[in-house]
């Protein structure tokens, strides 16, 4: 009786304890805001010049996606415009066509 | 109504760039940010770090967030999703020195001495459970969040945080019971 007596006092106390889990409030060392307003001023503070070279390196690879698809686009225009790669119309040059390209390129 | 009102006045100053309100809104959201970073990581100084790139994170998304959702919410959410990868790289880090994982534990419930302060042994027994029982405590029990909210924010469904929250609550009662 006693120990079952024990055991629901010992489950009381827990659950006290347990509840005072909401009023456990973390914080910061003093300055918190301070110190991230200055970092992100830094972070801000940066030379125009590299900030316009970044955002021109993160445009790059989209600069690549949308000029391959320009391309492949164009050349499978190109096919089934013709029914085949018309490679005279593609390079502009009226010296060449898909037979003699290759030996073009050689010669020259 | 007036932190509402108070949001939405400052997130447009934010926006246009002021720092000083930058400093406002990290002022009226920080300490529960620091429940979240320090309650998932100790107080450690990477639970700083982590709180800072929260607000730097939400600095430049901020032109994506939409105002019809709660920003302490929103806020509450980037803190557990980077504290939680930062919970990751520490376990990748732990173990390339040890293999065992299970020896981490031993050594931690061994490094509990008695007679500690009762807010302070909370926090090393919160320390001791694991860390999606831990941000589940965090959320519902310390952050006064709704079941409903809590499995919002963490995208788990209601029943998984209410079993999370039953787990956690009898292993941190078996650690205060050693310890009381």
């Amino acid at each position: 009786m006693n120990i079952l007596k024990r055991k629901k006092e010992n489950k009381f106390v827990l659950d006290e304890k347990l509840a005072e889990l909401n009023q456990i409030q973390f914080s910061f060392r003093d300055g918190f805001s301070n110190r991230l307003t200055a970092r992100l001023e830094n972070m801000l503070d940066v030379d125009p010049s590299i900030d316009f070279l970044r955002g021109l390196s993160s445009l790059l690879p989209r600069l690549i996606t949308i000029s391959s698809i320009i391309i492949i686009l164009f050349i499978l225009g190109m096919i089934v415009i013709n029914g085949e790669i018309n490679l005279e119309a593609f390079l502009g040059s009226p010296s060449v066509n898909e037979n003699n390209f290759i030996g073009y390129l050689i010669l020259e | 109504m007036s932190k509402v009102a108070n949001d939405k006045k400052l997130i447009p100053e934010i926006k246009k760039g002021s720092t000083q309100a930058f400093k406002s809104f990290v002022e009226k959201y920080q300490d529960i940010i620091a429940n979240v970073c320090i309650g998932l990581l100790g107080d450690v100084p990477e639970a700083e770090e982590i709180a800072q790139e929260v607000f730097i994170k939400f600095y430049y998304k901020i032109s994506d967030f939409r105002q019809d959702s709660s920003v302490k919410t929103y806020l509450t959410r980037i803190a557990i999703n980077l504290s939680l990868n930062e919970l990751k790289k520490r376990k990748r880090d732990r173990s390339r020195f040890i293999s065992d994982g299970d020896n981490i534990k031993i050594v931690e419930v061994e490094s509990v001495e008695k007679n500690f302060e009762l807010k302070e042994l909370l926090e090393r027994a919160l320390q001791m459970i694991e860390p999606e029982l831990r941000t589940v405590v965090i959320l519902r029990l310390m952050e006064g969040y709704s079941t409903k909210e809590t499995a919002k924010i963490m995208r788990i469904p209601q029943g998984t945080v209410l079993s999370r929250l039953y787990r956690a609550q009898e292993k941190l009662k078996k650690i205060l019971k050693n310890y009381l």
